[in-house]
């Protein structure tokens, strides 16, 4: 998967967006990436690792050393250069989306009535 | 932590052994660990029904991530197959023969079952999983050695 060239998918995308506000092991994505999605996305320790592996290996996140009192079996996670590009890319596109749609429902109603 | 968590813990810990190779080597004790906290929350505010909450979720993810990769595995196949399909050709004859010459009053048919359908379908499976495995390392390790003499003999 080309994370730059083609949209996340949806549990990349709630990762992705998770690290926009900080660092994150994974478990604190994993809580994060369901309260974004109202808990309407069940994602699991194996979704989570394979989009994590798949984000590591198009280099959209990196690994980071945690904060110095943190539990050293955990591993954290950041956001890079094109992790963030590729968020901010995706938000546009979902807020040009958005705007679209309330253009056309405007549309939809003005020819009803 | 209680016996159900605990014991839900240690099978997730089995079923991880199923997963890609790569993502178990690289992610897998945090995985486990991972799926560990996230029953015991689950546990802690919504019980039983919070764990069985965890558990599809596994499961779903078993089905989509893990069982595509398994299919690609021909060392998880072949058995598979071999197995099954021995299973069905004994059972068919067990079948034939049972309603020819009914069993005995103190014979039981799942006895039976295990002793001519069971067990050799297991053998079938464990033997060619072994033919697989070996099959594999051979043609690797043949490929290995055909590899060093040709490097060897163009750097002559």
């Amino acid at each position: 998967m080309n994370q730059t060239s083609n949209s996340p998918t949806r549990a990349g995308f709630l990762i992705l967006f998770a690290l926009g506000s900080g660092e994150k092991h994974g478990y604190a994505l994993m809580r994060e990436a369901r309260e974004l999605s109202d808990g309407d996305f069940q994602i699991g320790p194996a979704t989570l690792y394979t989009t994590i592996q798949r984000l590591l290996e198009s280099a959209c996140i990196k690994e980071v050393n945690g904060p110095k009192n943190s539990d050293s079996r955990r591993r954290h996670y950041a956001l890079t250069g094109s992790g963030s590009d590729v968020l901010n890319l995706e938000l546009k596109r979902m807020e040009a989306m958005v705007k679209k749609s309330k253009s056309m429902r405007l549309r939809a109603a003005g020819s009803e009535s | 932590m209680s016996g159900l968590v605990r014991l839900s813990a240690r099978a997730y810990g089995g079923m991880l052994l199923l997963y890609p190779s790569d993502l178990r080597r690289e992610f897998g004790p945090e995985m486990h660990e991972l799926f560990g906290e996230d029953l015991d929350d689950a546990w802690q505010s919504s019980g039983v029904a919070g764990v069985l909450r965890v558990w599809w979720c596994a499961l779903c993810e078993f089905l989509r991530i893990a069982v595509p990769g398994l299919t690609e595995n021909p060392a998880f196949v072949v058995p598979l197959v071999a197995s099954a399909f021995n299973a069905l050709s004994l059972g068919s004859m067990l079948a034939g023969v049972i309603s020819h010459h009914p069993l005995p009053a103190d014979g039981s048919l799942m006895d039976e079952i295990v002793a001519h359908v069971f067990l050799p379908a297991l053998i079938t499976a464990l033997t060619t999983f072994v033919v697989v495995r070996t099959g594999k390392v051979t043609v690797t390790s043949l490929q290995l050695n055909v590899g060093t003499e040709t490097c060897s003999k163009s750097a002559i």
